[in-house]
């Protein structure tokens, strides 16, 4: 998988996908602009998540990350500049 | 809102291992802190330097003149409430009515080898028992059965200074039910954000609000005192740098931790653990910790004073080196002027 093939929008929705899924409920649900912390996902969920993140984008995400880019479009952004350098 | 200091998992060391507690008692009490906490833990060398609160509480009530003195928290299903009583009367006496006590009902099996039968039935023990020392406190009688197997009133020795004992119920966080049953009980609040955000803390304290509201007392004098690991330094990278290592290791040992979602630590598959540490040290040091400097510190302070918390009492002996924990004093006591009465 070729990072700089995927655009902002591209990671924006497989996050808001994945975050519905970890916390059960729709998309449509999801907040892409709210702080991740509103989500009260727990530590080993953010980790999964990250880790899954990694695995479809073909490189280490550290769930660390999430704390400098709070909200799904901010990580989805900062993804997409990451893999476009 | 006030600041006090909180101790709770120090370990025996080769020299003085008393110092640091023995240091913040007498830092508090000249600057202004409003308590001290001492916990009660068992057979584990992390807090294995107290065993007993009322043993330590008695050095400090002699060595200091106006800081609160409090046991955070009495185990209380392992003791006989006799006993509970007579301790920290002794205490109270010593200090002259500085005392309070938080009760916990105790969750690691083996602390239970001091009272084995009373394991299963630990919560209803916990607020019997609790009944019991504030009537032995206040001078009833309570009947029990002697050595010659005669049932006769006994009242405890010393009378203490305070007419009341000062009360706590610690709230762990995830039994929600709790805060109310405080609240009713006409209790203070003992809690800490481990299992809860700061958002379910909020709903928590107004539950324990309107209890007391409905049991007829005033809502707003209940208190809600917060645990919270503390280290205030000059830069966040400092900070972070000093706590990272010690607050890994605690996270790490924490059961509370981890079992606040369906899985332990053990269950996380083992390349994701070093990942799951970071993370949760990165949650910690973010939204539920005093971690950083005093500007960091006081938005949090804020926060926390928005969701109804009274009183935070700053965990200092996490790990850091007693030297730079007594060092940090000086810019926690900063802090401390910044929020007091905010």
């Amino acid at each position: 998988v070729n990072l700089t093939s995927r655009d902002p929008v591209e990671i924006r929705n497989w996050l808001m996908a994945a975050f519905a899924t970890a916390l059960k409920t729709t998309v449509e649900e999801v907040d892409p602009t709210a702080p991740f912390v509103n989500f009260g996902l727990d530590s080993i969920a953010a980790v999964e998540l990250s880790a899954d993140l990694g695995d479809w984008l073909g490189e280490r995400v550290s769930p660390t990350v999430i704390w400098d880019y709070p909200s799904i479009e901010e990580l989805a952004r900062h993804l997409s500049a990451r893999g476009g350098t | 809102v006030k600041l006090s200091l909180s101790y709770f998992s120090s370990q025996q060391r080769a020299e003085s291992p008393y110092e640091l507690v023995l240091e913040g008692a007498r830092f508090g009490d000249t600057h202004g802190f409003d308590s001290i906490w001492i916990p009660e833990r068992h057979f584990h060398r992390f807090g294995g330097l107290f065993p007993n609160a009322s043993v330590v509480a008695a050095a400090i009530a002699v060595l200091t003149n106006g800081i609160s003195i409090r046991a955070g928290s009495v185990v209380l299903p392992l003791h006989d409430p006799l006993r509970v009583a007579e301790e920290w009367a002794v205490v109270d006496i010593l200090s002259r009515g500085r005392v309070g006590i938080a009760a916990a009902t105790g969750y690691a099996p083996n602390d239970f080898a001091l009272a084995a039968t009373e394991y299963a039935a630990r919560k209803e023990q916990t607020l019997a028992k609790l009944d019991t020392v504030r009537r032995l406190w206040r001078g009833d009688l309570i009947d029990r059965v002697n050595g010659i197997g005669v049932s006769s009133p006994v009242g405890t020795f010393p009378r203490p200074m305070q007419p009341e004992l000062p009360i706590w119920l610690t709230c762990g966080g995830s039994d929600a039910g709790k805060f109310a049953q405080a609240g009713a009980l006409g209790a203070n609040v003992l809690t800490a954000l481990f299992v809860q955000n700061i958002d379910t803390l909020a709903s928590r304290i107004a539950s324990y609000r309107a209890a007391r509201a409905q049991a007829g007392l005033n809502p707003a004098t209940g208190r809600v005192t917060l645990m919270v690991h503390t280290f205030v330094d000059t830069s966040l990278e400092a900070c972070r740098q000093k706590v990272r290592e010690p607050f890994l290791a605690y996270l790490a040992s924490s059961v509370e931790v981890w079992s606040s979602g369906f899985k332990r630590l053990e269950d996380v598959p083992h390349h994701l653990r070093e990942d799951m540490l970071s993370f949760a040290f990165e949650r910690y040091f973010r939204t539920s910790a005093l971690f950083g400097t005093v500007d960091v510190c006081a938005r949090l302070v804020e926060a926390l004073g928005a969701a109804g918390v009274d009183e935070l009492a700053c965990l200092v002996d996490f790990g850091v080196p007693d030297a730079d924990v007594v060092a940090g004093f000086a810019l926690l006591d900063e802090l401390r002027r910044r929020v007091d009465g905010s």
